[in-house]
């Protein structure tokens, strides 16, 4: 009797030692489908128009058609995200107005002249107006020359890694 | 591990079985419930991690182009990043079996989890172990939405601790582990139940025995329900009734048998009595002469035989009175030494038998039945001690009991013949059959003292010769 009594106390230790408590390591096992979308178009037939995420700023690609991409950029970023844009989280932090942003290039500088205050824009609509223009233009990390009504000197301003607008002049890429 | 005399008791036993089974169904119970509970915990999180950076992932992808430069993947990366919220998992993306594009430090991922995704076409998942945490690593390809079906251009890797969930599944353990003890204590209380409820049957039956080995045959247990301890008690029950039947019947026969023997003496004693009177007529014609040689002879034989019959038949009778228990004692206050001394002298053994006798000495004894002893043991070392032996009868005395001792210098007994000496019909010598003693004589003599409430023993002197003593209290019951 009393050796059948130590051998189930033994198998109860064993039980109790190999119950094991911590979270084990595994093999590479499945875990379910991959992700489907995107990755369609090639760079040069898209335009990259900035729009806002909860994460920050966001380019979508939209169809470039032939044309002056950095206006049209600009008439697709004021125009606000499509309704398949809106679905999947994406708005625009830019005021509507009547009247457009004009875009233009001049000598490597990209120049914008805005319907609005800049102090009146958040920062991120700022950053959506210049990333916006510095994605469309063909130069590499341009510099945006921002410029309001009723003031000559405009914001030199660049778009950097982050997709956030920082002025030109501090830190050419964060 | 356990001593073997705290288990030896059937409580002990019964307790100790309990708790070992109790404690290993809520060992088991307990493992079962965290090893449950563990799994879900980390499948949750693995499942939480994966459907959040699925929706972000598909939420943005639509917009990389089929040829996504390394800042597209990198502002992706950060995307994904800022998207990890509490679960704070870090990303990094591989375009084309390219080399790991992230936004800060790249994230812990096994090699093992690396090479398997560059291949395959399906999110994987791999948890491992670095320094004490554990954490989650995946892997999720992302096909391009034009051919589905092709290899995935890009895989995202993300791999995030899993210390929160190590935290929950330390306090699930610790949570089934003190559950588990109480439960084994909490036995206890039941198994002394059972034990008692089992064992009290077990003691009431142990009780029965040792009454019926103590010779109260009419012992039977109260039997109650209807389990096997109440069919052991039935059984018991039975086996004590039939024992008691079979001994009443056993002593019955005993008493036919010695109420037989009784009857079968009393009848012969009439005829022998006759048969006596008429041996006195034989042996003096026997002696006269006037006989034939032969038929004289002859006639001396049927005498002597006749004797030894009717002598054996007043021993049978003596043995049968004490076999019915009606032999009594008739006590007297007598003088031993002349008690001796009249045995003695009425057998004419005066001048073979010395005496060592304290003059004076009284005893309250029954003096017909210690004559009878006395002559038995004398007459016993007379005839069995050869013709010219010399026999001792020495009585010592205490306040408490007499010892009378006869010794004598002959043969001594054969030592196989020494614990039957006394017994019934035993004889000296197996072949020599025809003595003059009944072989009754030595065993009356032992009941004679028994009922004396003496005892009656014989040894070898360490010199030779036999030695019997006869201890009789001096205040007889």
């Amino acid at each position: 009797m009393p050796g059948v009594l130590c051998r189930v106390a033994t198998v109860l230790v064993a039980a109790a030692a190999l119950a094991g408590c911590g979270i084990t390591d595994t093999d590479v096992l499945p875990a379910g489908q991959p992700v489907q979308g995107g990755l369609t178009e090639n760079s040069n037939q898209l335009l990259r128009v900035y729009f806002v995420t909860q994460e920050g700023t966001w380019p979508v690609s939209r169809p470039a058609p032939a044309g002056n991409r950095l206006q049209r950029a600009m008439n697709a970023l004021l125009a606000g995200p499509t309704a398949e844009e809106r679905a999947r989280g994406l708005i625009t932090h830019l005021p509507s107005s009547t009247q457009p942003v004009r875009a233009r290039t001049t000598r490597g500088r990209v120049e914008l002249r805005l319907p609005w205050q800049v102090r009146n824009l958040r920062p991120v609509a700022v950053s959506q107006l210049v990333c916006t223009a510095a994605a469309a233009d063909a130069g590499d990390d341009p510099v945006i020359e921002v410029v309001e009504p009723a003031m000559d000197r405009p914001w030199r301003v660049r778009c950097d890694e982050n997709g956030s607008a920082v002025p030109a002049d501090q830190g050419a890429s964060s | 591990m356990i001593h073997p005399s705290l288990v030896r008791g059937l409580r002990a036993q019964l307790v100790l079985v309990f708790l070992l089974v109790s404690v290993l169904s809520a060992v088991i119970a307990a493992t079962i419930t965290f090893r449950q509970g563990r799994t879900a915990i980390v499948a949750r999180a693995q499942a939480d991690a994966l459907q959040d950076l699925r929706a972000h992932l598909a939420s943005r992808t639509p917009d990389l182009p089929a040829d996504p430069t390394e800042t597209d993947l990198r502002t992706l990366a950060l995307q994904l990043d800022r998207a990890a919220g509490i679960r704070g998992w870090r990303t990094a993306l591989s375009y084309r079996g390219g080399p790991l594009i992230a936004t800060g430090a790249q994230p812990p991922l096994p090699a093992q989890l690396r090479t398997q995704a560059a291949t395959s076409t399906t999110a994987l998942a791999q948890r491992f172990h670095r320094g004490q945490v554990p954490w989650l690593a995946v892997a999720l390809p992302v096909t391009a939405a034009a051919r589905p079906q092709g290899p995935p251009p890009l895989v995202v890797y993300a791999s995030f601790s899993l210390a929160s969930q190590q935290q929950d599944v330390d306090t699930l353990a610790a949570a089934a582990r003190a559950g588990a003890l109480p439960v084994a204590l909490v036995a206890i209380v039941p198994a002394l139940l059972a034990a008692r409820r089992l064992l009290r049957p077990v003691r009431r039956l142990r009780t029965a025995a040792e009454r019926m080995a103590g010779g109260s045959l009419d012992t039977r247990v109260r039997v109650t329900g209807n389990d096997e301890l109440a069919d052991l008690g039935r059984t018991f029950n039975t086996m004590a009734a039939t024992l008691q039947s079979d001994a009443a019947a056993l002593r019955d026969m005993e008493a036919r048998a010695r109420r037989f023997a009784a009857d079968v003496s009393h009848e012969l004693r009439t005829p022998l009595a006759a048969m006596s009177a008429v041996t006195e007529v034989i042996d003096a014609d026997a002696t006269s002469g006037r006989l034939a040689p032969l038929t004289a002879e002859a006639l001396q034989l049927v005498s002597d035989e006749t004797r030894k019959l009717s002598r054996l038949v007043e021993d049978l009778i003596e043995v049968s009175r004490f076999d019915a228990g009606v032999a009594v004692l008739n006590v007297d206050e007598v003088d031993v030494g002349e008690l001796i001394g009249k045995t003695l002298a009425l057998r004419h053994w005066r001048d073979r038998v010395r005496t060592d006798v304290a003059p004076g000495l009284r005893a309250r004894l029954d003096p017909r039945r210690v004559d009878v002893i006395l002559a038995n043991l004398v007459g016993n070392a007379l005839r069995h001690g050869g013709t010219a032996v010399s026999v001792l009868v020495q009585v010592r005395a205490d306040t408490e009991q007499i010892a009378v001792t006869v010794s004598d210098d002959g043969p001594g007994i054969p030592a196989d013949l020494l614990p039957h000496v006394f017994d019934r019909f035993t004889k000296g010598d197996a072949a020599r059959t025809r003595t003059d003693g009944s072989g009754l004589g030595l065993a009356i003599a032992t009941e004679n003292a028994r009922l004396h409430g003496g005892t009656l023993t014989a040894t070898n002197a360490p010199r030779g010769g036999t030695i019997l003593t006869l201890t009789l209290p001096r205040h007889p019951p």
